[in-house]
């Protein structure tokens, strides 16, 4: 092993070997940062990649919020595509009453993901099935969620190079959360009309639907609409959201 | 001499005669009568000519945003089966695009994603015991491009890249491009392209769009 070599003794040695030991010591120095830096990543990890969970990478929170820009054209694929025109004044809201609807037997959305098709039950009664897109470039979370929030439109940015996408008037839009996936994280069924690949993986971490699909559901799902921005309450609660691997079934 | 005896044995032997004659005449009437109408078959004769309607079996299917249907109407005849396809607007008639008499061992049909997502293209699938054959179209009736009123993939694609075989055509990943699924005959391997209709040329993607 080699030894220790005082700053006195250093400066005695020949210059090429004072060289030598310098290079080495410089080496050792970067070895020994690079491996602390690689443990502090390693154990910052969880917590940063717990944070940065969002279906819209460049979106995250402002996809949570009522946005209508008609007009403005999205981007998907890295090509343009044409958003729909969405006149809220024009969309006559039928007014209802908190406890109107039959509330007896509970409303339940399942999403398979092997099949990639949804069901919606209320009771054992079914209201649809149909085809749906889960996520291709970003994983669809598994577990049990409440709808929290119902917009009728926003925007959803995300992904990179080939993937970048920047999509406006996102049609009927219903986050869901539970204890796991926070509502930050913004994941949701959806309208897609900026592709007609239903019953394929095609999205960034979302449930996409056709359009004239995802507006019953949305028309049918509670928290009960009262408006473009519903949130759940205790007195109108969110549908319950069960998205699971159809294979394991 | 002609006594009376002689007379009335005359009468009597005349009697018998027109008698005889009456039975034989009328007996013969009978049979000639049974023999003509047995030879008509009695469900012949219950049978009332009937004109046999043609089935036509009629498929829809809305593009995405609800605004246009795309709909065939499938006649069956006694060997072949017509295909009509007709695209109209909410409340319209609407128009024929295309119109194809198939055999009974093929079939046409509209898959679930037909519409390009804005409306302007739809695509078909035609099924033969030997390959299956996907049809798109422009929407409007006008040709797809020049001198070509419909693009058949499955001709395009073997021409182009004839060590893959396709194995489906699932719709459309943007409002131009079509998602066609492969596999590679040398390795076996699954790769994705994409159909861009407005050029009629091929993408080979790194993404399996399974």
């Amino acid at each position: 092993m080699r030894k220790k070599i005082s700053h006195r003794k250093l400066r005695k040695l020949p210059q090429s070997t004072k060289k030598t030991y310098l290079l080495h010591a410089v080496i050792v120095r970067y070895f020994v940062s690079l491996v602390i830096t690689l443990a502090l990543v390693a154990l910052m990890y969880p917590l940063i990649s717990k944070r940065s969970l969002c279906a819209n990478t460049l979106s995250c929170a402002e996809s949570l919020q009522l946005k209508v820009e008609n007009d403005k054209p999205g981007i998907f694929n890295n090509r343009k595509v044409v958003a729909p025109k969405i006149d809220l004044a024009a969309e006559t809201s039928k007014p209802t009453v908190l406890g109107s609807q039959s509330q007896q037997n509970e409303k339940h959305i399942f999403v398979n993901l092997k099949t990639q098709t949804l069901t919606a039950y209320e009771g054992n009664k079914l209201f649809m099935k149909t085809l749906i897109s889960s996520g291709l470039w970003g994983k669809t979370p598994q577990g049990d969620f409440t709808i929290w929030v119902k917009l009728r439109s926003t925007r959803m940015s995300g992904g990179s190079g080939a993937d970048y996408y920047n999509l406006p008037n996102v049609p009927y839009v219903m986050f869901f959360s539970n204890d796991k996936v926070p509502a930050s994280a913004g994941f949701s069924l959806h309208g897609a009309y900026w592709h007609n690949n239903f019953g394929h993986a095609m999205s960034h971490g979302c449930i996409n639907m056709k359009t004239t699909d995802v507006a019953k559901l949305y028309e049918w799902a509670t928290p009960i609409t009262d408006g473009p921005v519903t949130h759940s309450s205790s007195n109108n609660p969110g549908t319950k959201v069960t998205i699971y691997d159809g294979n394991a079934t | 001499m002609f006594t009376v005896r002689h007379q009335v044995e005359m009468f009597f032997i005349i009697s018998l005669a027109t008698a005889i004659s009456l039975f034989v005449l009328v007996q013969r009437n009978k049979n000639m009568a049974q023999r003509v109408f047995s030879a008509i078959p009695e469900e012949q004769q219950a049978t009332v000519p009937e004109v046999t309607p043609i089935p036509v079996q009629t498929t829809t299917m809305d593009s995405p945003d609800g605004t246009r249907t795309l709909t065939m109407k499938k006649e069956q005849t006694s060997e072949t089966t017509v295909h009509s396809i007709n695209v109209s607007d909410a409340g319209n008639v609407g128009q024929t695009i295309f119109n194809k008499e198939l055999q009974d061992t093929q079939s046409l049909s509209i898959p679930y994603n037909t519409w390009s997502p804005d409306n302007k293209y739809f695509f078909l699938k035609e099924s033969t015991p030997s390959v299956a054959n996907y049809y798109v179209f422009s929407a409007s009736g006008t040709p797809l491009s020049e001198n070509v009123q419909y693009a058949n993939i499955q001709d395009l694609f073997s021409q182009k890249f004839p060590d893959y075989q396709i194995t489906d055509v699932t719709g459309w990943a943007d409002p131009v491009l079509i998602v066609v699924n492969t596999t590679s005959n040398k390795t076996g391997q699954n790769t994705s392209f994409w159909f861009d209709v407005t050029s009629l040329s091929f993408i080979q993607l790194g993404t399996y769009f399974n």
